[in-house]
């Protein structure tokens, strides 16, 4: 154990002893690391927003179908599911686009009955919107970036409606720390929304909450109690949508993936160069070592040692500032890559999460690159006779 | 012992001293942001309560792919339909994307004749 540790210490010494290569090769190692980290835990980050929307939303969404997409579903078809037995509660909801301003800034119009609405909520300066006129709206915080729009701002009627239209206020923003979907919505009661889009009687979906292990059965039953000649159901439940989410960290398809695989073998090039293959220098070193009385495995655990020394160096540095970029800088430059509509300094909190897989992941990735280039060259090195080595 | 044999000794033991302080600041950016989740689940559940469940991919509006903002809005990428049949294949938040997922894979409905 003493030998082991002694062999240990000298891979510790060797980092000093070459200070600018081994410099070189952790800075290149961070570089490679630092993208796919910072990426992963942005990926991590809208996941977990993801299962908290499935977890503390409803049961089941009911919509319906035409030429086989979504589309409005009448409210009439409330009054045939509240009865279903296992139905605890039905809520209207309507979710559409519409455009604001000059630059027709795209826009998520949401509108939820206002008996739904808490009391108080921390996810909003302001308060909640009421019914009524003018229309009340609480805005995301892109929104009211890009629009120039705070509390008490008033905006002209941007809409049509044949009963006529009205000046909108806005009496709330989100807070930037609320999930990324708050940033270009624009939440607004029920019968507000009905008449932005100039609807009556319609709602885009309908949210059912159910007793727990009533799902399946109710997904039949409410098939069955609004399916006609004109509507056709469609019904997502929770249990769809929890598949949806990718459960391991290498279940991520996209050229995400396929570029750092790109990227990583150019890195093994990399630090091939720089780790010294072929430099006599540490030839030299280890036909030294060899004269002195060093066998080839006690070469190979000095090099493991000053490799992996190297690689744990490049993954917490590029931890430490994939952490700085992403809480600090709120992912600047990086977000709107992976979040489309995102500016370069996005006016909401970008969700991420630093997990120990991927860093374990980066220290893998990072090993394999940095051994690429000490460990086979200590070996050919040290598999030689000392005067070769030497030479 | 002379300074220069001094700094000699000392060095190795600096570098290893910056590697452990590194990876341990890493360590603790990964303790600290795991006790942030907490309070991050509590505010993504007070807007979730107040929308019905909204948001899931990595689209922020609904102009592009709206089953890439919410698959429970759209069955798969809108691009596959329109304006060129089959653009699933080069909608950006699809192929490039960071956070992927599949169409949702609808149970049938019963009664209806399966394969």
């Amino acid at each position: 154990m003493g030998r082991f540790l002694a062999i240990a210490q000298t891979g510790v010494a060797s980092l000093a002893l070459h200070p600018l290569r081994n410099l070189v090769t952790a800075i290149a190692v961070t570089v490679l690391l630092l993208p796919f980290l910072a990426g992963l835990a942005i990926a991590q980050g809208i996941e977990e927003q993801a299962e908290a929307s499935i977890r503390f939303g409803s049961d089941l969404y009911v919509t319906r179908e035409e030429f086989g997409r979504n589309a409005p579903i009448p409210l009439a078809a409330l009054d045939a599911i509240r009865p279903l037995e296992g139905v605890t509660k039905v809520v209207p909801r309507i979710v559409g686009a519409m455009t604001l301003g000059k630059d027709d800034e795209p826009v998520v119009v949401v509108g939820m009955p206002v008996s739904e609405f808490p009391a108080e909520v921390r996810c909003i300066q302001g308060r909640l919107p009421r019914p009524g006129k003018p229309n009340e709206f609480v805005i995301g915080t892109e929104l009211a970036r890009r629009l120039n729009l705070k509390l008490g701002s008033r905006i002209l009627p941007f809409y049509h409606n044949d009963r006529g239209e009205s000046i909108s206020v806005i009496v709330g923003v989100f807070e930037a720390d609320a999930p990324i979907w708050q940033a270009r919505l624009i939440l607004t009661p029920f019968e507000t929304a009905a008449d932005l889009f100039n609807e009556s009687g319609r709602a885009t979906d309908l949210l059912v909450w159910c007793r727990p292990r009533y799902e399946e059965q109710l997904r039949s039953a409410i098939r069955h109690a609004i399916v006609s000649s004109r509507v056709r159901p469609r019904i997502t439940t929770r249990g769809e949508l929890e598949a949806l989410l990718p459960r391991d960290l290498l279940h991520r398809a996209g050229i995400f993936n396929l570029h750092f695989v790109l990227v990583f073998t150019v890195g093994i090039l990399v630090v091939l160069v720089t780790s010294g293959i072929g430099l006599s220098e540490r030839r030299r070193e280890i036909g030294i070592l060899k004269a002195t009385g060093w066998q080839t495995d006690e070469v190979l655990l000095r090099a493991f040692v000053e490799s992996s020394l190297l690689s744990l160096a490049g993954v917490s540095l590029a931890l430490v500032l994939a952490g700085i970029w992403l809480k600090v800088l709120n992912g600047y430059g990086i977000a709107g890559l992976f979040l489309t509509g995102a500016d370069l300094s996005p006016a909401f909190a970008v969700p991420s999460r630093l997990t120990p897989v991927p860093a374990l992941l980066g220290f893998v990735l990072s090993f394999a690159l940095v051994t690429s280039g000490t460990l086979y060259s200590s070996w050919r090195a040290a598999s030689a006779t000392t005067l070769e080595a030497m030479r | 012992m002379n300074k220069a044999s001094r700094m000699h000794s000392i060095k190795p033991t600096l570098i290893l001293a910056v590697i452990v302080g590194l990876a341990s600041v890493a360590t603790a950016l990964m303790i600290v942001d795991a006790g942030a989740k907490p309070a991050r689940t509590e505010l993504s559940a007070e807007f979730q309560r107040l929308v019905g469940g909204l948001g899931f991919g990595p689209a922020l509006d609904l102009t592009r792919c709206p089953n890439s903002f919410d698959p429970r809005l759209d069955d798969g990428c809108a691009g596959d339909l329109e304006p060129l049949p089959g653009g699933a294949r080069f909608c950006p938040l699809h192929a490039g994307s960071i956070f992927y997922y599949p169409p949702l894979e609808r149970a049938a409905p019963a009664g209806t004749s399966g394969n």
